[in-house]
């Protein structure tokens, strides 16, 4: 019966090979099964990493398309407002300039009046020294009487007139000077628009002072 | 229980701020935020039914990673679709503010228009007033007859000071023309995006 002793070690020995070939196989498989998630895990966290990196640059991307949009928006809505107020207070100032040019017009009118009568009055001054008798001077007394009337009320209108053309002047200064800083400000505050309306607007008024306008 | 809802749910004025902010894109959650999220759920429900602990993680891990991703580019997708809105909204309100501007600049030109035809026939009729004044005072002067003198000089006085008026009058439309321009720069300037 000792011979069952190395045949019952032999048979112990196939089994341990058996089973740790096998547990070796096993081991072998878990570690590479184990590698490939690994590698899978890591390059979903690569990819979400990515993906969170496009996902910011877009959100980047939009936020800057939406201000300048934005921007582009205001610009042309200022440019706009700007402008037709621009156009209004030039036509307001050239309004306010033909009524000054009136106001010249009738003060230079009233004071050729004025000039006329005052010949007239001294004329007729010269023409009372020389005469002699009450009665030929009563007519020409009456005569400087009607003559001093209405030179005195020729006096108050044109006084009228002339603070109404000293206003006006004042008046069509400060328009003047309203429509300048508009300009100015429209080229300040539109962007390209505005630049380009200032320069062509520059342009016309230097061609208008060469030709003489 | 209640609380912690109160915590996660947007109030109500949060909630208004959020429609009224239109365009505005909060934010994008990182991946490490997600299991903290979901509580840490799916981990431990793969660690408890999966015998195999460390591939079991990693296997929850892939999934959390591909729910992550999912959430993405959904969210990518919802960023986009709020960046066109916001594009349309500052359409429509441009489209708006200038139709308004171009009525106003109609109104306003209606407006100059109706006070210049008012300013010129004034112009006109001093300019005619001043003529026949200097004629009447012309005549005045030539006239011998004392009657008819007065007479031409009450009549020259007369139309002499209707200057005044017509140019009182003229100052009250430059003044109303006056009024309808803005204070510089305008008030009216914007912020069409606010």
């Amino acid at each position: 019966m000792w011979w069952l002793i190395p045949v019952g070690i032999g048979i112990g020995k196939l089994v341990y090979d058996y089973f740790s070939g096998q547990e070796i196989e096993a081991r072998q498989r878990w570690e590479s099964k184990s590698r490939e998630v690994k590698k899978t895990v890591e390059e979903h966290r690569r990819n979400i990493e990515v993906n969170i990196q496009e996902v910011k640059k877009t959100v980047e991307e939009h936020r800057s398309n939406i201000e300048v949009h934005i921007q582009e928006v205001r610009d042309s809505y200022n440019y706009k407002l700007l402008t037709d107020i621009h156009f209004s207070s030039f036509i307001v100032a050239d309004s306010a300039y033909q009524l000054l040019d009136d106001a010249r017009s009738s003060l230079d009118s009233m004071v050729k009046i004025i000039m006329k009568t005052k010949n007239e009055k001294n004329e007729l001054l010269i023409k009372l020294k020389e005469l002699k008798t009450k009665k030929e001077k009563i007519p020409v007394l009456e005569n400087l009487k009607l003559l001093n009337e209405m030179r005195q009320s020729l006096f108050d209108d044109k006084d009228k007139v002339k603070q109404q053309r000293d206003d006006l002047y004042n008046e069509v200064k400060r328009l003047n000077q309203q429509t300048n800083e508009l300009k100015t400000f429209i080229r300040d505050r539109c962007g390209t628009k505005g630049i380009e309306w200032y320069d062509r607007l520059e342009e016309r008024r230097r061609k208008k002072i060469a030709e003489g306008k | 229980m209640e609380s912690e809802n109160e915590k996660n749910q947007p109030s109500s004025e949060q909630k208004s701020s959020n429609t009224s902010r239109v365009g505005k894109i909060d934010k994008v959650d990182p991946a490490k935020n997600f299991n903290e999220a979901t509580g840490n759920k799916w981990t431990s429900i793969f660690q408890k039914f999966n015998p195999l602990g460390t591939i079991a993680d990693m296997y929850a891990n892939t999934l959390a990673y591909k729910i992550e991703t999912k959430r993405l580019e959904v969210e990518q997708k919802r960023i986009e679709e709020q960046a066109k809105i916001t594009h349309n909204v500052l359409d429509k309100s441009f489209k708006l503010k200038m139709e308004e501007l171009e009525q106003r600049r109609l109104a306003l030109i209606g407006f100059y228009e109706t006070v210049n035809r008012e300013l010129e026939r004034l112009h006109i009729e001093r300019m005619t007033v001043l003529k026949m004044a200097e004629i009447t005072t012309n005549h005045m002067l030539e006239t011998k007859d004392i009657e008819e003198k007065r007479l031409l000089k009450e009549f020259a006085t007369e139309l002499t000071s209707q200057i005044p008026k017509f140019g009182a009058n003229a100052n009250e439309s430059l003044k109303n023309l006056v009024q309808t321009l803005p204070q510089v720069p305008p008030a009216a300037l914007i912020d069409i995006a606010n």
